[in-house]
């Protein structure tokens, strides 16, 4: 599908528009927000339980930090480590997707085999062992820093789900070897890397963003998944901190702009980009299109 | 003779993201009782769009202009001015379409018989009766009724499409309308599928036929007259003999030219295509539409939309060349 | 009729597809297919859908392995081409043009930029310049215009010009042999004329040797100078074009009878072969077309018959 087509039916849809904006103003609020703020996420106010106010806009819990504080730097962090497993595991994917596709072979029999493999461990389990290694000021945890410590959570995460990726990446390229034009392409003289680079690539390009942002969607709720198990990156991750908040709201009812307004945010995140990956699905697949 | 059909300055018109595309344009001709007609015209020249504004236009496809009139026991009703409900009555008893690629949107999960009793629900008959009628049917063309319990895929392509037809002409329609119904199917089953319709005709199972193809060689083979439509119009009409032996466009005479009689080669006599490729119905140019490929075009041709000249009795062309005379 | 060089000879090439990962499921889609195709001559592959015949272009195109049996390129068997280098030798030698127009270029590539590609590879030029003139010629011998296709995408042209361009690419490196593959299937009637004609233009001009493949009697009768007529993965009848208007073989008849002709009305009633009882066809061995051929007898169904010669053609039927 021709991006002109593409983008030329992405502008009608509303529902894509909404989401983008939702998910667009999330990433806003991480990016800008701390400096919107004079707090600092761990810094304990001299006041308690504060509804919200011009000063604390969010609130102040009953722990006496600033909720709107703890919100965007815990989003910044939790919105970190999403994309980094995003990455990985797109880039891991396509490669090991295209390879499969194109050679077929052995290669395609043995990732197809590593992608079972990770399909049925339970990869919760895993990252719960890796947690335990780093968990942030845990005794007997190996001493890091907080951006390593993204790092490695981003990596461990994507390493453990490029699977999907990779079975939708090779049975698109798998349909694209044998277009017509492939074979063209090597009546042309084209070596294989380079009917992948000339051909295949190019044609599976938007696929490719759509496959990103599933798989970012599908990384954000692994890490909340995460998080509420109290594997975090960081003191201050977000949806880490929204389970505290939670636990504590149901203890202290009257606190409820401690988890109802980060809770807000959460939401907001997670279906907005499950709902932009829906509507770009429809735009991708003909076949969903309601005419 | 009255006609049975007229279609009067049709014009059906898409709207399209890009714009408005004019599928047709100005279109009109008569279908007579008994008559098979053809109306043949390459791809994009507006003929499947053309029968689906006769029969049922659905969105984006929309009728801005002209009357489709169907005379029947001295009445005349506007299709065009119906409403869907009145519309789809007449769908299966009067008029019947049989719209390409038929074959491949029979559901692939039922039986025919489950087809037929949904044609029984829907026009509140008894299923036995419509049972026997079909199974009647359907040794006409050469089958029995093991096919009743057979899924779509366990037919021959051929069989298939001789099933479809069986079904469609259950009711007797007056007029049934067949686009490309012997397209995907090879050659012996096209012509048996060719020659059940010209039966059908002859066996008065139906009243009148359209048939709708870009084969001009069949079209010769089954049609009493024929249409030659190009990019939205009609550019000829008169009998196959005439068409086919006489060709008065342009554009006719090249489609006649390019279909090699069996049996000449290349060594003995070249043939001559055509060059260039239909205009865009979005942005059709002004004048005559095949102009810029004609070589017989002259400065009229460009700019004034061409007259319908008739040469004798029921022979059309719409040509300049053949007013100057 | 003088013998002319074989340039391109297949011998006894069969081709089986497994489907079905661990049914092992499988179609005889060639079935021992032998002939040859002369120096510059025309010759047609005819034959209906299931016929094989795109298998047996992919085949020579390298595309498929054969199951068995060879394929020789000038006397040399292609299955020992090794390695990349190779290959591009042979692909400077052979090439194909594709049925579909539409997908026979990638649609986010410019024309030229497919046509760079194969000057490239195939170091058919050092300079652009020297690029620029031979896609010029190409673009030229099959009658369109250089300005008018070199800054375009795929999408911008009509199927009847794809092909022309397509046929343009294959000429790029001045081939022996072009393996065209239902060229004008999907082109519209006005202008398969013309893409035929343009490739009986290479034959006559540049002593190209063309296997054309395709199913419409009268075009092939027309465009080309000999005929395999194929069934089922099997050769069934082989000689000069006019054995399509002539038939000696019942398969043969049974198309011409079944083809409308723009001349006359079809006359004579076809003879259509009575059903058979499942239990008679299974297991036999005999003649692929015996099941619907109307002149079969015992002998049809339980021997595969031998190729006899009637006409100056080869026909496989104990009928002839």
């Amino acid at each position: 599908m021709s991006t002109r087509r593409v983008f030329a039916l992405l502008r009608k849809k509303v529902s894509f528009w909404a989401c983008l904006a939702v998910l667009l103003s999330v990433l806003l609020l991480s990016g800008v927000g701390p400096w919107l703020t004079p707090y600092k996420p761990m810094q304990v106010l001299p006041v308690r339980a504060q509804p919200p106010s011009p000063e604390h806009p969010f609130g102040v819990d009953n722990l006496g930090y600033d909720v709107f504080s703890a919100t965007v730097y815990g989003l910044r962090v939790s919105l970190t480590v999403g994309l980094i497993a995003a990455i990985v595991a797109t880039f891991i994917g396509v490669t090991a997707g295209v390879l499969a596709g194109y050679y077929g072979g052995l290669i395609d029999y043995v990732m197809d085999g590593l992608a079972m493999f990770l399909l049925t461990i339970p990869s919760a389990f895993i990252l719960i062992m890796i947690g335990a290694f780093y968990a942030a000021g845990g005794e007997g945890g190996v001493a890091m820093s907080e951006f390593e410590r993204i790092l490695l959570l981003g990596v461990a995460v994507g390493a453990l789900s490029w699977h999907w990726t990779a079975r939708a990446v090779r049975s698109q390229v798998a349909a694209l070897k044998v277009s017509d034009y492939v074979y063209v392409s090597r009546l042309s003289g084209n070596s294989s890397l380079k009917v992948i680079i000339k051909d295949i690539l190019p044609n599976i390009g938007s696929y490719v963003v759509l496959v990103f942002v599933i798989q970012l969607a599908n990384a954000l709720g692994t890490v909340v998944t995460l998080e509420f198990l109290g594997i975090k990156a960081s003191e201050w991750s977000l949806f880490a901190r929204v389970m505290q908040w939670l636990q504590m709201g149901a203890l202290i009812a009257g606190v409820w702009w401690a988890w109802l307004l980060p809770g807000v945010v959460v939401v907001a995140l997670i279906t907005s980009l499950y709902l932009l990956v829906y509507s770009l699905e429809e735009v991708f697949n003909p076949r969903l299109v309601r005419w | 003779m009255k006609p049975l059909l007229e279609v009067k300055n049709l014009r059906a018109y898409y709207r399209t993201f890009f714009g408005v595309v004019r599928a047709v344009d100005g279109v009109s001709f008569e279908l007579y009782r008994g008559e098979i007609l053809g109306i043949i015209g390459e791809s994009g020249c507006g003929k499947s769009s053309l029968v689906q504004s006769i029969v049922m236009p659905k969105p984006p496809l929309r009728v801005v202009e002209g009357s489709v009139l169907l005379h029947e026991n001295g009445r005349v009703v506007d299709l065009t001015r119906l409403d869907s409900r009145t519309r789809r009555s007449f769908l299966g008893t009067r008029i019947s379409l049989v719209p390409q690629y038929v074959m491949d949107a029979l559901p692939t999960v039922r039986r025919v018989r489950d087809v037929l009793r949904d044609i029984a629900r829907e026009k509140k008959l008894d299923y036995e009766e419509l049972k026997k009628l079909f199974v009647r049917r359907l040794r006409g063309v050469n089958l029995d009724e093991s096919v009743l319990e057979r899924y779509p895929l366990e037919l021959s392509g051929g069989m298939r499409q001789r099933t479809i037809l069986a079904l469609a002409t259950l009711f007797n329609p007056d007029i049934l309308i067949a686009d490309e119904p012997a397209s995907a199917l090879d050659l012996v089953s096209q012509r048996q599928v060719l020659e059940l319709i010209r039966q059908l005709r002859d066996e008065k199972i139906v009243g009148s036929v359209i048939y709708i193809t870009h084969d001009i060689a069949s079209v010769r083979q089954i049609a009493d007259r024929v249409l030659v439509m190009y990019a939205g119009k009609i550019l000829e009409s008169g009998s196959v003999e005439d068409i086919v032996n006489e060709p008065l466009h342009p554009y006719t005479k090249v489609l006649i030219k390019s279909v090699p009689p069996l049996g000449v080669s290349y060594t003995e006599r070249r043939l001559e295509g055509l060059k260039g490729a239909p205009p865009s119905l979005l942005s059709p140019p002004p004048g005559c539409r095949f102009a810029p490929r004609c070589p017989y075009a002259f400065a009229r041709c460009m700019k004034e939309e061409t007259p319908l000249v008739e040469t004798k009795e029921g022979r059309v062309v719409s040509c300049w060349l053949y007013l100057e005379r | 009729m003088k013998v002319s060089e074989k340039i391109l000879e297949l011998r006894e090439v069969t081709k089986v597809f497994r489907t079905g990962l661990l049914r092992g499921r499988s179609v005889l889609a060639v079935d021992k297919v032998s002939f040859h195709l002369g120096r510059g001559e025309i010759l047609g592959l005819l034959g209906e859908s299931g016929s094989g015949k795109s298998t047996i272009a992919k085949i020579i195109l390298k595309i498929y392995e054969p199951t068995s049996g060879k394929v020789l390129y000038r006397g040399r068997d292609v299955s020992e081409i090794r390695g990349w280098k190779e290959l591009k030798q042979y692909y400077s030698k052979v090439q194909g043009v594709f049925q579909d127009p539409f997908s026979s270029f990638n649609p986010r590539r410019m024309i030229r930029d497919t046509f760079y590609d194969t000057i490239r590879n195939f170091g058919l030029a050092r300079t652009k310049e020297e690029a620029d003139a031979i896609i010029v010629k190409a673009v030229n011998t099959v009658g369109l215009n250089y300005e008018e296709v070199i800054n375009k995408y795929p999408h911008e042209f009509s199927g009847g010009q794809l092909q022309r361009l397509s046929i343009a690419r294959a000429l790029l490196v001045n081939p022996e042999v072009i393996v065209a593959d239902e060229p004008v299937s999907m082109v519209d009637a006005s202008t398969r004329i013309d893409i035929l004609n343009t490739l009986i233009d290479l034959k006559q001009n540049f002593g190209i040797s063309v296997l054309l493949i395709g199913h419409d009697l009268s075009l092939m009768r027309y465009a080309s100078d000999r005929v395999i007529v194929l069934y089922k993965g099997q050769v069934l009848e082989e000689g000069p074009a006019s054995i399509l208007e002539k038939p000696n073989h019942p398969y043969t008849r049974m198309l011409y009878e079944a083809v409308p002709r723009i001349e006359e009305k079809w006359s004579e009633k076809p003879r259509y072969a009575p059903e058979l009882p499942a239990s008679a066809s299974a297991g036999a061995r005999g003649c692929v077309f015996a099941d619907r051929c109307p002149i079969r007898t015992e002998r049809c169904l339980a021997e595969e018959p031998p190729f006899v010669t009637k006409d100056g053609a080869r026909v496989k039927c104990w009928r002839v």
